[in-house]
């Protein structure tokens, strides 16, 4: 098992070097002095000259980005721009943010999908499977920005119940995680309903029900555990586009998350301070993704046996 | 006197779906005693399966529904019982045996949780204790060690699966056992060993059973009745001598054999009956073989036969009647 999750680590690496080398290709390919960026408008050309030679800018390409590297590996992804801050700094003072959208969004899509998942599938064509279907459906064809603004509407504007904007207080995190659960929790539902259907149709459910157990027993203790294999893969895989929807939308309600972040160096041409987030965000990715991979080792025998030696 | 334990009374079973109504089982008579094992032959579709589910009473919800008839248990009538009933007869008092193995074990649960939960399900014991101690000895009774129970179902070969399906089977030792075709999905060295343990097993514990098989040669070797489905009917009953040797037959049972090569010393080619099953949504008039019956005579045509009875061997068909034979049952039909 560890052997495995060694494997998986050192395969994240040369995703990381891809993604650095391209963005840092774009960001050199685009338009902007990152001297200027520094100095400001009114700096001399003398001025800028000295800071591109200072910090390397004339440097071979490969130079500079063999450099970066270096850097990086040894925990220091350079200081932003804008504010001169190191970026390690910026990004652990912006990711909780963006930590805490998306944790309580998978909250609710996982606490709130599973459960109906399973009514809609064991109470098949009625009232509630049918208008939990038709909610799912209308919830993944609804973009999560547009939900946001429409919650801010009625919430912020008409109800003044919710604030609109920021992200001190857990109500605040409120209507930014429902929107970004919303599509989330279609996608579990339906998964949950599907695999559901398809497990109490097996064989071993009828042997269990042909050993005299309840309705109630079957489902809980045999029906359960095989349906929510592959649900746990959609829950996984969710996870990374939480986090990918959370950048979004914190631009939708002003939070100062990672996503305005990015954006915010997008539009300064801050090359370290992005870079660097999205090397973060893509480590988080991936770790994620293992740990829903290792996760599912233990809830699946079979997977599992794979691992594990035979300790006989 | 042999005491009866099951006995199924023009029992109609149907299938309904969004786009057809099936009659699987059209009035059907079946009677078990104690300790007896009764084979149900038939081709594919003949309303075996069905017949075993509806004993169970565990036919596929809102869709297979037993229309009249009794089947009356150890002196219980299933199609009249509650649920909850229902539940402390499955598993206790008959359990069934299907046809797959592979698919009939829970993949995410240990092979001997699933043996204890019959057990825990049944309260057949005090303790934790008592219960592994009763999965150790069932796992030795079919032939596996019993430190395999910590073990998954998808760590055991096929015919090992049928030992723990058997396992779990029989561990509340039931009064009958549904066997529908339980060695069908398994090789044939590996199906004359689980054969031959369910024989011994249930001659030891003294079960009766039905087993549901095309293998003729199997029913000769263990049954000690046989009845043959056609179209949702039992056509033919009787002794395994009566069907296997008696001068009397349907002339379906007739083609069965035929179609089966070396076992009647007459006919070594194989024969296969022409034609096809009777579509079971639409289902002829009067005999329902008449459609590939070779006597087919006019009276077939609109006229369901009677059983006729000679020491118990009762067949359906109008070839028999006026013959030595006296009609039966002519006030369930
Ligand atoms: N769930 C179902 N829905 C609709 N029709 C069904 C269903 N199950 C069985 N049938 C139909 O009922 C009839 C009897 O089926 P059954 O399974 O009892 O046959 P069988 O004798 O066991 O056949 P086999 O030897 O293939 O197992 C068949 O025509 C079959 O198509
Ligand atoms: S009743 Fe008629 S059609 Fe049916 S088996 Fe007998 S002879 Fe054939
Ligand atoms: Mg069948």
């Amino acid at each position: 098992m560890l052997k495995y999750i060694g494997k998986r680590l050192l395969l994240m690496i040369p995703v990381i070097l891809g993604i650095s080398f391209i963005l840092f290709t774009i960001m050199d390919l685009t338009p902007g002095d990152p001297a200027r960026v520094i100095l400001g408008d009114f700096a001399s050309q003398a001025e800028i000259d000295a800071l591109r030679e200072e910090m390397g800018l004339n440097d071979n390409f490969f130079v500079r980005y063999g450099r970066y590297i270096g850097n990086a590996v040894t925990g220091d992804l350079g200081n932003s721009y804008r504010s001169s801050a190191p970026v390690v700094e910026e990004i652990a003072a912006r990711f909780p943010s963006t930590l805490k959208i998306a944790l309580l969004a998978m909250l609710f899509a996982v606490l709130i999908g599973i459960p109906v998942g399973i009514i809609s599938a064991v109470k098949q064509y009625s009232i509630a499977d049918i208008s939990s279907t038709m909610l799912a459906l209308l919830f993944t064809s609804i973009p999560a920005f547009w939900l946001g603004l429409l919650l801010i509407l009625l919430f912020s504007v008409r109800l003044r119940l919710l604030p609109a904007v920021g992200s001190d207080t857990w109500k605040h995190m409120l209507m930014p995680s429902i929107s970004l659960a919303a599509a989330q929790m279609a996608t579990i539902i339906r998964m949950t309903r599907s695999t559901m259907l398809e497990v109490i149709r097996q064989d071993y459910i009828r042997t269990a029900k042909a050993k005299g157990a309840a309705p109630r027993r079957v489902i809980f203790h045999h029906a359960i555990k095989n349906a929510l294999l592959p649900v746990i893969t959609t829950v996984g895989l969710s996870i990374s586009n939480l986090l990918g929807g959370a950048l979004i939308i914190e631009n939708v309600f002003g939070i100062s998350g990672l996503g305005t972040l990015m954006v915010n160096s997008v539009k300064s041409k801050d090359t370290p301070l992005l870079i660097g987030s999205v090397m973060f965000a893509a480590v988080v990715a991936g770790l994620v993704n293992l740990g829903v991979d290792v996760l599912y080792t233990y809830v699946d025998p079979r997977i599992k046996a794979q691992f594990v030696k035979k300790k006989k | 006197m042999e005491e009866r334990l099951l006995t199924i009374k023009d029992l109609y079973v149907e299938y309904i779906t969004d786009d057809a109504r099936v009659f699987a089982v059209n009035g059907i008579d079946l009677a078990i005693n104690k300790g007896e094992t009764l084979g149900l032959v038939g081709e594919t579709g003949a309303g075996k399966t069905t017949t075993a589910l509806s004993i169970m009473r565990l036919l596929p919800e809102k869709v297979g529904l037993i229309k009249s008839g009794s089947i009356v248990l150890n002196g219980k009538d299933v199609t009249k019982a509650s649920e909850a009933d229902m539940r402390l007869l499955r598993g206790e008092t008959v359990s069934m045996i299907f046809q797959d193995p592979m698919t009939s074990l829970n993949p995410v649960l240990t092979v001997g949780d699933q043996i204890a939960e019959v057990l825990e399900l049944h309260k057949r014991h005090k303790n934790k204790a008592d219960v592994e101690a009763r999965v150790d000895e069932i796992l030795k009774m079919v032939g596996l060690p019993p430190e395999r129970k910590h073990d998954f179902p998808h760590q055991f070969s096929g015919g090992m699966k049928q030992r723990i399906v058997i396992a779990i089977a029989l561990a509340c030792e039931p009064l009958l056992l549904l066997a529908d075709e339980p060695t069908t999905a398994l090789d044939v060295t590996i199906q004359a060993q689980v054969l031959a343990l369910m024989n011994e097993l249930k001659q030891n514990l003294n079960t009766a059973m039905i087993l549901i098989t095309h293998d003729l040669g199997v029913v000769a070797q263990t049954c000690d009745r046989v009845a043959i489905m056609y179209a949702g009917e039992v056509i033919e009953t009787g002794t395994v001598e009566q069907i296997f040797s008696g001068d009397e037959h349907h002339p379906y049972t007739v083609g069965l054999f035929e179609s089966i090569p070396d076992l009647k010393k007459k006919t070594r080619r194989l024969h296969p009956i022409d034609g096809l099953m009777p579509d079971p949504t639409d289902l002829p008039t009067g005999c329902k073989f008449h459609t590939r019956c070779p006597h087919c005579m006019e009276i077939c045509k609109t006229e369901l036969p009677k059983p006729i009875e000679k020491d118990g061997h009762l067949i359906r068909c109008h070839l028999l009647e006026g013959g030595g034979r006296k009609a039966e049952g002519s006030e369930t039909l």
